[in-house]
């Protein structure tokens, strides 16, 4: 170990915040999670390198057709190829969903930091936030979309605004209580500026807690991101997204309950394993339940 | 009396522990206890006192069946209530025992109760598990165990929430719990320790009583010598795990065997006060006068309550002097620190820092004369960044007043030898250092402002006696090194009396008496300062000379 | 306690106004010509002018939400441009379904939930903790509109024990109303119990870490006494908590699910008014839905002081 302290660069800060507690072990589950979290990524990223059939040519003689050798899942109701569709739309989806996590977490971030040490501007900032909080966040995404325009922006947009309450609140009450420890106060009695504890000493308390509540966003932005094509409002419907997959396949459901049941299940599967690696996080980076739990 | 040097020896066995191990459960257990040997008869209160860490909370829950599961498991031994051993039973039996035949009462009476149920229900619960009384004679027998505790206004408190309760009569409630069905054994863990003295005293004094009256077997445990002489009749010194030392109270206070329980006693700071030192002639670096802090909460709808917290308060310390601030929980000795400090802002009164007034500065103004106050808090554990190197936090004041970083790290070299640690482990982080070595790295922090006033606020409360032994000579030491003058908050009258030139003994936010250390504990005059004397535990017994205390007089009744 | 209440309904006005500045500014800051993005692409100018007029788009900003506040205040919500009728007759036509199938979702969600967090907790780290827990992260994970297909795939299409869609009035027939309600009840529920029940374990296990249930214990009280009395009264505020704030997933629920199972609820309402941008009505819609949110969670702050004596200021 180094006798003299380097300057603290932020990445240190960042791993520093990270505290894992001592031996701690995976179980199956996080394991299994990431292994197809990882595969859904890989194959999606990748997916244009190795789809069989161009996801967005029509072709109208083989409209809906059930998995044939050269269409892997079937067809769906333009005669398009269901496979390849669902391969590439998970690449809408996952930006969707990494891009409203980083943006929310990382405007929540900002406003939190500023709600959690103003008295003055939280009491402002506060008032809004549960405004925000009060509107049910799939209308207040599905009238942005609607106003602005069906593109992937738009909708990451749409989706990120009610998210960021949450994040807010959170990073207000870690800040809260972390602002009446000691080494704050200390850090005040030693002449250091406000925007200097603010940020080397309040910050890096809220990036643990940041991290595990932006896996859920993402899970969740995703999971938005269908329902808002299932209802007409999301990305446009040319693009392929899971959404608007299983949008078109609603008409069709009775029929051809595969066009839902397959983007359906990569979906599910895909938030599934994010889901459960945010609840490992947790349990690692909590302080609170590693008290309670050990 | 100076101890209750009661005789036990014909009495039968109410609990033997014999051969009692503990350890961890999983893989790599660590022992906890190690084949551990208690007995106590009938009527007897036997004292386990040891330091953090010693075994002696565990062996309680141990005896209780609650070790927590799947972190503690018992590995040997057996624990023997009336000859039958406890390990041999199972859950519901364990289940029906307690209360009946053992009960214990906690540390923390807050915590220690329901929140949301009544506290008369709480007891009543103890009934309805083991007894199917009616319910009026349930209600009467709660009633009277309430009385026995000498509460007041049993039927209001009957039907009170634990939080409308002061901490002593949570405490009284705790002990009406443990004793209503008469059981053969109380387990006391650290059952004052959360309290005043004032409190800690009458509840003291509460269980002795119900002791005689009930013959009850006692299981005491503290960490306080002071509280061992008052009440102990045999005691057991315990240390990592293991007994190192048993005797009757008197013959261990005064004849200790083991080198460990020698060095436990003479940690115990005494009641006398220190030598008085040569009166100084300096300008004072630090003088407050006048200073008042009021918080009100206004409400909507209600009217503004005031809560004086304190008031005009007034004190002068000289260059290489200390001067204590005594008083129970409530007195304002730590908001007149923190007024000091300017961590909360003063709502009237003057703060003379050498010759400024910093008592109304604004955030800017104030900041250059931040660096001539210090400061250094009760709990070690969150007293320092945990993402910090230490060599950081030594280093944030003088950075922010423009020593460069190489400069400022050399300094923090010779700090850390200064307060006796280590240079090279500057770039550690706190958790690989003790509470003792934290509480060090704290004042260090502080001295590297080369500040003229250090305030310690509790500052060695939350340590073991032999680890605050050491910090207290610490600041001694630094005193007369860098002559900076000590302003130290304390609850305790014995910490006070060992570093204090002066003291102020604070009550409901004024001070009652301003003297030096020598007449406030020998000659006090308000008697709120001589009921704190009277309630000091085992205030007639110098532990560190191993004899009586030859205090001058110092009540009247 | 009249002062805690009359305070804590008070606090919702500044949240309600707000929620009002932010709604009438959606349409408004939007960038381009409001009336053209409802009209859509095939607006002809008459069409433009008429929705102009009929949103006051042509006034000054400030005199616009005068109006507008103005009009909410004795009840109008203003007239759908599709319809033509008042938002507010739309609602009172459409509302009855969806309170039906909410407040029993609700019910049904409590009920399930809280024992399911109850045994998880109680039964921590064995196999129905592992068994509940897995089924709350399904919960999460699966779209609310596929759970719905899947129900309606298997109990509908497959066992035939249930109608497909739609929806009838319990005043028409209880059974008919009953029958065509469990779908989409079930469907709804999946979220929300799994969130009640996640809670009720995590805020139930950290109660049974407390000192009081260690005493509880250590006066040899039994053990179910221990969960119920000691630890779940506890453990209720963060419950009622999330419970009303998961109101707002319902509300979400509730739009999804009626598209999916046909019911004409307010869902629906707002789906339609979407596609078909009838900006008054989704304007109307988030107003309501909102102060439908905030009156619940009003409500559900105001029951803390039931389970909490604490809560009392």
């Amino acid at each position: 170990m180094a006798a003299q302290p380097q300057p603290t660069s932020a990445m240190q800060v960042v791993l520093g915040a990270i505290q894992l507690p001592r031996n701690w072990r995976l179980g199956i589950g996080p394991i299994l999670a990431a292994i197809v979290l990882a595969v859904i990524v890989l194959a999606t990223v990748t997916a244009y390198l190795y789809v069989p059939h161009d996801p967005m040519s029509m072709n109208a003689l083989e409209r809906l057709k059930g998995p044939t050798e050269t269409f892997w899942l079937g067809t769906d109701p333009y005669g398009r190829d269901l496979f390849s569709r669902v391969m590439v739309g998970g690449q809408v989806s996952l930006l969707i969903g990494i891009g409203a996590a980083i943006v929310s977490v990382f405007i929540g971030l900002m406003i939190g930091l500023v709600s959690g040490f103003f008295r003055l501007a939280d009491a402002i900032i506060m008032r809004i936030m549960d405004a925000l909080m009060a509107i049910p966040s799939i209308l207040l995404a599905i009238a942005l979309v609607a106003l602005n325009g069906p593109s992937i922006w738009s909708v990451i947009f749409a989706i990120t605004l009610p998210e960021i309450p949450r994040v807010v609140r959170l990073v207000r009450s870690v800040v809260l209580s972390a602002r009446e420890e000691p080494y704050v106060e200390a850090a005040i009695a030693l002449g250091s500026s406000m925007p200097k504890i603010l940020w080397k000493h309040l910050m890096p308390n809220t990036l643990a807690p940041l991290i595990v509540q932006g896996t859920y966003i993402c899970a969740s932005a995703i999971l938005t991101e269908a329902i808002l094509s299932f209802l007409g409002a999301g990305v446009s419907t040319e693009i392929p997204t899971w959404g608007n997959i299983m949008a078109e396949g609603r008409l069709f459901f009775q029929i051809k309950p595969e066009l839902i049941f397959w983007p359906g299940l990569m979906l599910s599967l895909c938030i599934l394993s994010i889901n459960l690696l945010g609840d490992t996080a947790r349990d690692l980076l909590d302080p609170r339940l590693k008290k309670r739990e050990a | 009396m100076l101890f209750r040097n009661r005789q036990f020896d014909d009495k039968p066995v109410a609990l033997e522990i014999l051969g009692l191990s503990v350890a961890t459960t999983g893989d790599d257990s660590v022992p906890i206890l190690n084949t551990i040997d208690v007995t106590i008869r009938q009527g007897e209160t036997v004292c386990l006192v040891g330091e953090s860490g010693s075994g002696k909370s565990v062996t309680s829950l141990a005896i209780m069946g609650l070790l927590p599961k799947g972190a503690l498991e018992v590995t040997a031994g057996r624990i023997e209530l009336d000859g039958q051993n406890l390990l041999d039973l199972d859950a519901s039996q364990m289940r029906e025992l307690r209360a009946q035949r053992i009960s214990m009462i906690f540390q923390e009476p807050m915590t220690a109760l329901n929140p949301v149920m009544k506290v008369g229900a709480q007891i009543e619960e103890v009934l309805d598990s083991h007894t199917k009384l009616p319910t009026r004679e349930k209600k009467r027998r709660v009633i009277d165990i309430m009385e026995q505790v000498h509460l007041p206004d049993v039927e209001r408190i009957y039907s009170s929430y634990p939080h409308q309760l002061s901490g002593g009569q949570r405490q009284r409630i705790m002990i009406a719990m443990a004793l209503i069905l008469e059981p053969k054994l109380l387990i006391a863990d650290e059952p004052t320790t959360a309290l005043d003295v004032t409190t800690q005293n009458q509840v003291l004094k509460l269980i002795a009583e119900l002791q005689e009256s009930h013959g009850t077997a006692v299981l005491f445990i503290t960490h306080d010598m002071g509280v061992v002489a008052e009440i102990a009749d045999t005691v057991y010194v315990m240390r990592n795990g293991d007994i190192v030392e048993s005797a009757a109270v008197e013959t261990l206070l005064r004849v200790p065997q083991k080198d460990y329980t020698r060095r436990l006693l003479e940690a115990v700071p005494s009641l006398a006060p220190r030598d008085a030192r040569p009166e100084s002639w300096a300008d004072p670096v630090l003088s407050v006068d006048g200073l008042t802090k009021i918080y009100s909460t206004r409400g909507l709808f209600k009217k503004g309550r005031e809560t004086r917290a304190a008031q005009e308060v007034k004190f002068r310390i000289k260059p290489g002097r200390t001067l204590g601030i005594v008083g129970e929980s409530g007195s304002g000795k730590s908001t007149v620190a923190r007024c000091v400090m300017r961590l909360i802002d003063p709502t009237e009164g003057r703060i003379k820092v050498g010759q400024t007034d910093i008592a109304m500065l604004g955030r800017s103004e104030l900041q250059p004369h931040r660096k001539h106050i210090q400061i250094v808090f009760q709990d070690p554990f969150r007293s320092l960044n945990p993402r910090w190197t230490v060599g950081d936090s030594l280093i944030e004041g003088p950075l922010n007043f423009g020593q460069s970083r190489k400069n400022a790290l050399d300094h923090a070299r010779e700090l850390m030898e200064l307060v006796g640690l280590p240079a090279d482990a500057l770039g550690r982080y706190p958790h690989q250092f003790s509470g003792g070595q934290r509480q060090r790295i704290a004042i260090a922090r502080a001295i590297a402002m080369r500040p003229d006033i250090l305030v310690a606020d509790e500052a060695v409360s939350a340590l073991d006696v032999s680890v605050q032994a050491q910090v207290l000579k610490l600041l001694d030491e630094l005193q007369e090194k860098l002559g900076i003058a000590i302003l130290f908050i304390t609850h305790d009258l014995r910490v006070a009396a060992q570093i204090c030139d002066e003291v102020v003994v604070m009550q409901h936010g004024r001070i009652v008496e301003h003297d030096t250390a020598e007449n406030v504990l020998s000659q006090p005059r308000h008697e709120y300062t001589r009921a704190l004397i009277e309630a000091a535990p085992g205030r007639h017994w110098d532990f560190a000379n191993f004899r009586e205390l030859s205090l001058r007089p110092t009540e009247t009744a | 306690m009249l002062g805690y209440v009359i305070r804590r309904i008070l606090a919702i006005i500044p949240v309600m106004v707000i929620v009002a500045i932010f709604v009438f500014l959606l349409l408004r800051l939007t960038p381009g010509d409001p009336a053209a993005i409802i009209a859509g692409d095939s607006a002809t100018p008459a069409q433009l002018e008429r929705i102009r007029e009929s949103l006051g788009l042509a006034e000054p900003l400030h005199i616009q939400f005068v109006t507008w506040v103005g009009q909410l205040v004795q009840g109008n919500l203003g007239t759908s441009i599709i319809s033509n009728q008042p938002v507010t007759r739309l609602i009172g036509q459409r509302i009855w379904p969806t309170l039906q199938i909410g407040t029993l979702t609700i019910i049904l969600s409590v009920l399930i939930a809280v024992p399911l967090g109850v045994l998880a907790a109680w039964r921590h780290r064995t196999w129905v903790d592992y068994a509940v827990m897995t089924f709350s992260v399904l919960g999460f994970s699966i779209p609310v509109f596929v759970i719905g297909y899947l129900f309606i795939k298997f109990f509908a299409i497959d066992l035939r024990w249930l109608p497909v869609q739609g929806y009838t009035s319990p005043s028409e027939s209880v059974q008919g109303f009953l029958s065509r309600a469990v779908l989409p009840c079930l469907t709804l529920a999946t979220i929300y119990v799994a969130l009640i029940a996640r809670m009720t374990r995590a805020s139930l296990l950290e109660v049974l870490g407390e000192d009081y249930v260690r005493t509880a214990r250590a006066k040899g009280v039994k053990e179910h006494i221990v969960l119920f009395r000691h630890a779940l009264r506890n453990a209720a505020v963060p419950i009622l908590t999330i419970i009303g704030t998961g109101f707002a997933l319902l509300i979400s629920g509730v739009v999804v699910t009626e598209s999916v199972f046909n019911i004409p609820g307010i869902g629906r309402l707002t789906v339609d008014a979407i596609l078909a941008r009838d900006y008054p009505v989704i304007q109307a819609m988030i107003l309501l839905t909102s102060a439908i949110y905030v009156f619940v969670n009003l409500l559900i702050d105001l029951s803390y002081t039931l389970f909490d004596p604490r809560i009392r200021y």
